[in-house]
């Protein structure tokens, strides 16, 4: 049982992951747009 | 608390927000926000100027008398794609033909006023069969206008047969008239200029052309005259032509006038590129000549759709014939479309459109 509820413990994470993932996506994708716009 | 949090599980998350979020990112810059990302597209409009009054007059739109004898000499010879030089022709024994020749001929003259006064008198076309178009050419006073030089230059829209094999007829009265063809002409077609004779295609030029040969190509407007410019178009025919011109004028207090051949490149692209390209072309007040539509009188549902594309243009006069159809004709006057009528002279079949000696005036 304890394991278990380790098990459940240890998936948390994946919120935190994906809000900041999401925000550096979105920057990154900025960052490669500018970059292409000044390479024309 | 710390001990709760998994540093996989926050990676792993990470790994498929950022993915989400670039490509999210992309998605929505793509379709959503397109328009306010993206760098406007630079277009150079082309000021072609303006002309006080426009007088075009057909002289011939009737290029072939039975469309049955046409596409079966076209048939006997392999098909659409078989070269023009190499059909032979039916030249008798047509009922409904001149002289029971099938063959006819367009050609348009056309006098665009300059802001200066000065009449530029210009000859669009040579048409066909020389007995026909030396005929109209005298009727309408052409010959005589061209044995006195008093016609500025010729276009040729394309070398397709019923445009240029009439070369002849010009060429007997001006052989040093000025001429501009399109690009992609044919090393035949300059031949046919220069004299030679193409025996099996039944069509010869005996008197060479010893003006200048202007080739326009479809890079810039080529504007000739304040005013008087023409569009090339690269665009591939049947029976092994390539490449068609048309006349873009531009009618002060009226707009835009465009003076076709054939129109190949098809009458909605060229007011595109019109609209696209050249200063005042949002407001198209005319078109005059072949719209090539439906040019043997057949009808496939996909002209419907041309036809009312058309009315978004606020075209005000189509002064069209020859290629358009007159089963276009006949839709385009159903759709409330301003087609102007002719007056079925000079073997012209109807009157539901502008037949050979009919006028279309601007001014």
């Amino acid at each position: 049982m304890e394991e278990d509820v380790k098990e459940v413990k240890k998936e948390k994470g994946w919120g935190s992951g994906i809000l900041l993932g999401l925000l550096v996506g979105i920057v990154l994708f900025v960052l490669t747009y500018q970059l292409l716009l000044m390479a024309k | 608390m710390e001990k709760d949090f998994s540093r996989r599980s926050f990676v792993k998350g990470m790994a498929v927000g950022t993915l989400a979020g670039y490509f999210g990112a992309a998605g929505l810059s793509s379709t959503v926000f397109k328009s306010q990302l993206l760098p406007k597209e630079k277009v150079n409009l082309v000021d072609i100027g303006q002309i006080k009054g426009l007088k075009i007059k057909v002289i011939s739109e009737t290029s072939w008398y039975d469309n049955n004898v046409f596409l079966n000499d076209v048939k006997k010879a392999g098909g659409l794609l078989v070269n023009q030089y190499e059909i032979p022709w039916t030249r008798e024994g047509v009922k409904a033909g001149y002289l029971g020749d099938n063959l006819g001929g367009f050609s348009t003259y056309i006098e665009a006023e300059l802001m200066d006064g000065k009449v530029m008198k210009i000859l669009l076309d040579s048409g066909w069969n020389p007995h026909w178009m030396d005929k109209r050419f005298k009727e309408e006073g052409i010959a005589e206008k061209l044995a006195k030089k008093e016609i500025d230059f010729q276009v040729i829209s394309h070398e397709h047969i019923d445009h240029f094999f009439g070369i002849e007829s010009t060429m007997r009265h001006y052989p040093d008239i000025p001429m501009y063809v399109p690009k992609g002409f044919y090393q035949d077609g300059f031949d046919l200029l220069k004299g030679k004779s193409f025996p099996k295609a039944n069509v010869k030029n005996d008197h060479p052309h010893k003006g200048k040969v202007t080739v326009l190509d479809s890079k810039q407007v080529n504007v000739l005259y304040p005013g008087i410019a023409l569009m090339t178009f690269d665009v591939p025919i049947i029976l092994r032509v390539f490449g068609e011109q048309a006349f873009v004028f531009n009618v002060k207090d009226k707009g835009i006038v465009l003076v076709t051949g054939c129109c190949h490149q098809g009458i909605i692209s060229y007011m595109e590129e019109v609209r696209k390209k050249i200063v005042g072309g949002e407001k198209i007040y005319a078109v005059q000549g072949g719209l090539h539509i439906s040019p043997f009188e057949d009808w496939d549902p996909q002209y419907d759709d041309l036809i009312m594309a058309f009315n978004k243009y606020g075209v005000q006069k189509i002064g069209c014939n020859h290629c358009t159809g007159f089963i276009t004709a006949e839709k385009m006057i159903k759709a409330g479309l301003p087609v102007v009528k002719g007056t079925a002279r000079h073997m012209s079949k109807r009157d539901i459109y502008l037949g050979n000696g009919d006028e279309l005036v601007i001014t």
